[in-house]
């Protein structure tokens, strides 16, 4: 009769395994937003950007960075066996998610000059942005999963993979606005 | 050991938040100042993002899961 606990050789074996497949899944959505990537410069070149506000873009990617921070705050914690800080700091993560999403869908979106409908560019714009965020709104409801499986103890310094595979992708959707960022805000000069 | 492994590992991660806000901070001023260095601007987001997959994602740790074991 098995009893469906894994042994600690066997569930870091597994673990290995899993951490194959989320970086191959990395790997392949990485394609999608190389993508949109080339596609701004494309359409709008090296001189050109969309006219959106440099504070709410640097307000939001500073929110994204410090979340990141606590999410590898949060991870380093679960392995090291201290539960409530990796709450604590899980919490203030999913909290920053949230914020983010208000920043570019509640703010950036509402005080965009032009619709989607506008040109191509545009549209680029809102799609850049609008799969970004989708992406972020997982991230939040995989850590707010994770954050909830915690406090019911399935979680310990040894066996957290799903814990590491939340932090990942959160890291990940950070990495993808890194590149974002100087794309839509910093690059180019504002249409005349 | 284990509570001086548990400092290192949050020092390093204060340390990357730091140098991903320090370079976001030269983004900024760059991309007021100089807006067509775009080289400039992506290598700076290169730089970042390297740090967050090294430090952040341990990218290393799929390469070598036998340090995982035991530890």
């Amino acid at each position: 009769m098995t009893t469906g606990i894994a042994t600690l050789p066997d569930y870091l074996r597994k673990t290995t395994t899993n951490r194959l497949g989320l970086w191959l899944f990395i790997a392949s959505d990485l394609f999608v937003f190389a993508g949109l990537f080339v596609s701004r410069f494309y359409l709008l070149g090296g001189s050109v950007r969309p006219d959106l506000s440099q504070p709410v873009g640097l307000v939001v990617t500073t929110i994204l960075l410090v979340s990141s921070f606590f999410a590898n705050r949060g991870e380093t914690a679960m392995r090291y066996g201290d539960r409530k800080a990796f709450e604590r700091s899980f919490m203030i993560t999913i909290a920053l998610g949230v914020l983010f999403l208000i920043g570019v869908v509640g703010v950036e979106w509402q005080i965009a000059p032009y619709g989607a409908n506008q040109d191509a560019a545009w549209s680029l714009f809102y799609t850049m942005t609008g799969f970004h965020a989708f992406h972020v709104l997982t991230g939040v409801i995989f850590l707010v999963v994770v954050f909830r499986h915690s406090r019911k103890g399935l979680y310990d310094s040894e066996r957290h993979w799903p814990v590491e595979a939340a932090a990942v992708y959160w890291h990940f959707i950070d990495v993808v606005w890194i590149f974002f960022y100087p794309a839509l805000y910093l690059i180019g000069l504002p249409p005349a | 050991m284990d509570e001086e492994k548990k400092k290192q590992a949050y020092r390093v991660g204060s340390v990357i938040f730091i140098l991903l806000i320090a370079f976001t901070i030269g983004e900024y001023f760059i991309g007021v100042v100089a807006p067509l260095w775009a080289a400039v601007l992506l290598a700076i987001a290169t730089i970042k993002a390297y740090f967050v997959v090294r430090d952040y994602m341990h990218i290393g740790r799929v390469f070598s899961p036998e340090d995982e074991v035991g530890s």
